[in-house]
């Protein structure tokens, strides 16, 4: 979290007596504290975050709200706190770092939204009475605000208070709140954003897909994998819709990691789920991979693609020979986008997803005593389903790790296709999917290290796959380009992407030995 | 945080008035800003309502022994802290006795650095050890200039000074303050100034609302959002944000 003021803490309170109006309320106050009453307002507050809560894991709230001039501005405060961090205009969303006004706003989140984009949450409408207490002087000395929200038929929800101190003016902040103690009010627990977020069923900071933290290694096995899979559900429901709508690419990144998570963990369900479940779901899992393969190639082309080219992804202005490269990969990739929608739309995806939710109803209710019990429609649960789950797990990390084992041994055999590099790749990721999904169950100490150089082995693999479709996709868009204007200066920027996308498999190539032989030694 | 000090060798040229002006403008921009009222005569410490008071005196502040943390007050526009003046700064020449201390008012900032993005200090007018301090304190000094040919003199030898006695000096910002159109001598030395190159191509007329703000005790945008001056003033930060990159 960035350094935060040392300012007088803000305090937001609760708990107004519920036959006092906010009116009657902030009339009090400016008579008992000799404050000055400003104009009521009536506001729209709409709480931002990005799809994996970024904003809330920094400890701020985000929230944009008309001015008075009937521009929307963006405020940023501290969980908790009075507004005052920062206003600046707001962008309309979806909104990523590079949209938000240069300065403070765009310093302190931009990084740690990172390439994700904020979208509303939520919004309130509030009715605000602002209260300014003075001193002889005339100076501003506290401020506080009434602050009522109402509901879809005006009816009043909840009231806070907000009282900020001035700096250098401890004693008039004291009184405010001895006032406010003695109005009945106390320091509310949940800050307002948490409450309003809340109230439309999300848990501000709520992972979606995040996987059980606890697991019975001694348990049966079908209740870990269960557990997993309805954790694995809920992710890909959470960022189903990011994906759809195009919010940010991660959505889509997400989503897809979801599947690859739950192909892994469907796959080495082997004797503990029924056979028959898992011919049904693994391959209409695998389309639903397939399906939004394309859209996430050319996401992480066109993400590259717009770092070299200036005006691109709002990197500056200016000519390059590459814009139209630039160009013509936004359009294949708006036009697999498009293709991706129609199939995730499609009642084939929506479906899957819907008879996976019903089938894991169905599990979880005997799961966790699988002996004699039917798993659902889908007859009787195998035998591994009561087998602790350590024991069924251990042989499928041995087997998994065998197979890394054998890739590396056949990728070290001199210059190998590149095919060979793109197995093990696949192969380490089944790994980690197995290592990661199951953590719970061993401890993370013992499984983080070797997540960690099995994240160092895919990162370098990953990087010679981009590179390797980069470069594919690259020489057939140089296929393409015609005679016309600009073409030879088109021509020439292609090749030398496709060949800075080579000499990136190269580097990859050199670097991979290094950070898979770490993993190829391991024993489980 | 970076540092910019209005300063100018002569007194009543707008120092002040572009402090207190500039600050309410950057915190409206987003910025969390603090003013060092350096001067004695605590014209901007007036202006936001403060009493002209620093605990424990001038001294101990700049020699570090009182903290600067306590000494801070809130003005009427969240985001914009004061530092008050108080009448010992007469002496400050004294306080900074040594020239082995020249960044002794550096120093009294340094624990603000992750508090605030912009500090202005609104200096004195004289060239002294506190304008030494003050210098290698900035980033960048705003110079007011009243367009009369005695204006372009002084621009010179703070020009002179700043190149030949500061390695690293701040970023010289001048620009034409109070300017009253309907005198030719004005209208030419602007223009003057305006061809030189560094000047910032704003320029602040002279106006009644200016004068007003020791009424309204308050920036002009406050109570007159829409008259020359207050445009001139959101002219000239939008430039010096640009030209600071802030």
């Amino acid at each position: 979290m960035a350094p935060r003021p040392t300012a007088p803490e803000p305090t937001i309170f609760r708990g107004a007596p519920r036959d006092l109006g906010p009116d009657e309320l902030a009339a009090r106050l400016v008579a008992d504290l000799d404050g000055e009453l400003h104009p009521a307002c009536h506001e729209a507050r709409t709480f931002h975050d990005t799809p994996d809560w970024r904003v809330h894991r920094g400890g701020w709230v985000l929230e944009t709200v008309p001015d008075p001039r009937g521009e929307w501005v963006v405020t940023l405060r501290d969980r908790g706190a009075a507004p005052g961090l920062l206003r600046a205009p707001a962008p309309a969303p979806p909104v990523f770092a590079r949209d938000l006004p240069r300065g403070r706003l765009r310093d302190l989140v931009g990084p740690a939204l990172d390439v994700r984009a904020l979208r509303p949450l939520t919004t309130i409408t509030a009715e605000v009475h602002p209260v300014t207490v003075r001193n002889r002087e005339g100076k501003a000395v506290a401020r506080l605000a009434v602050e009522q929200w109402r509901g879809d038929h005006d009816e009043p929800v909840v009231t806070w208070v907000w009282l900020t101190p001035v700096r250098g003016y401890p004693k008039e902040a004291g009184r405010a709140r001895e006032w406010l103690d003695r109005a009945g009010l106390q320091p509310a627990a949940t800050d307002p954003a948490e409450h309003a977020i809340e109230s439309t069923g999300s848990t501000p900071g709520k992972e979606a897909g995040r996987l059980p933290r606890r697991l019975d290694g001694a348990g049966p096995a079908a209740t870990a994998f269960v557990a997993c899979f309805q954790a694995l559900l809920e992710g890909l429901e959470a960022n189903l819709e990011g994906a759809i709508e195009g919010i940010d690419i991660e959505c889509l990144h997400d989503f897809r990691t979801g599947l690859r998570r739950l192909r892994a963990g469907l796959a080495h369900a082997k004797g503990v789920v029924p056979e028959e479940l898992r011919a049904c779901f693994r391959p209409e899992l695998a389309w639903l991979h397939r399906v939004t393969g394309p859209a996430r190639d050319l996401d992480v082309m066109d993400l590259w693609i717009s770092l070299l080219v200036p005006g691109a992804a709002g990197n500056g202005d200016g000519p390059s020979p590459l814009r139209p490269v630039a160009e013509r990969v936004a359009h294949d990739r708006d036009a697999a986008r498009r293709q991706m929608v129609s199939d995730l739309r499609s009642a084939r995806a929506v479906s899957v997803l819907a008879d996976w939710g019903d089938t894991l109803a169905h599990l979880r209710a005997s799961a966790h005593d699988p002996v004699g019990a039917d798993a659902g429609e889908w007859g009787p649960w195998p035998d591994l389903a009561a087998q602790p789950l350590t024991d069924v797990v251990d042989r499928r990390i041995r087997r998994s790790l065998k197979a890394v084992r054998d890739g590396f041994g056949s990728a070290r055999k001199g210059a190998v296709p590149i095919e060979v590099l793109h197995d093990l790749r696949k192969q380490g990721k089944d790994l980690r999917s197995l290592l990661e999904l199951f953590a719970a169950a061993y401890g993370t100490e013992r499984v983080r290290d070797m997540v960690k150089e099995l994240k160092g082995m895919q990162d370098v693999l990953g990087a010679l796959n981009d590179a390797d479709v980069q470069e594919q996709a690259l020489l057939a868009l140089l296929d393409e380009v015609g005679s016309g204007a600009g073409a030879e200066e088109a021509a020439a920027a292609l090749t030398s992407l496709a060949s800075a996308a080579a000499r990136r498999q190269e580097a990859a190539r050199a670097a991979a030995g290094p950070l898979i032989a770490p993993v190829a030694a391991r024993r489980w | 945080m970076k540092t910019l000090a209005t300063y100018n060798i002569k007194g009543g040229v707008g120092k002040t008035t572009a402090a207190v002006n500039l600050s309410v403008l950057a915190v409206e921009r987003g910025r969390r800003v603090l003013l060092w009222d350096l001067d004695p005569q605590a014209a901007a410490t007036f202006l936001f309502r403060v009493r002209p008071k620093v605990k424990g005196g001038g001294r101990r502040l700049v020699r570090g022994r009182t903290p600067v943390d306590g000494l801070i007050k809130g003005t009427d526009h969240e985001g914009l802290d004061l530092l008050p003046a108080d009448f010992s700064y007469r002496h400050m020449d004294l306080f900074l006795d040594g020239a082995s201390q020249p960044k002794r008012l550096a120093a009294v900032l340094e624990p603000l650095a992750d508090e605030y993005d912009l500090v202005f200090l609104d200096c004195p007018p004289s060239i002294s050890l506190v304008s030494e301090n003050v210098f290698r304190a900035s980033d960048a000094l705003l110079v007011p200039l009243i367009p009369t040919t005695l204006s372009l003199r002084t621009l010179d030898q703070l020009e002179r000074f700043v190149a030949d006695e500061l390695e690293d000096g701040p970023e010289l910002l001048p620009f034409v303050s109070m300017i009253d159109r309907r005198k030719a001598l004005h209208r030419e030395i602007a223009e003057e100034l305006g061809s030189r190159p560094g000047v910032l191509r704003a320029q602040v007329p002279t106006a009644t609302e200016a004068e007003r703000m020791g009424v309204h005790r308050d920036a002009v945008g406050s109570f007159a959002p829409t008259s020359r001056v207050a445009r001139a003033f959101a002219t000239l930060w939008a430039e010096i944000e640009d030209r600071l990159a802030l």
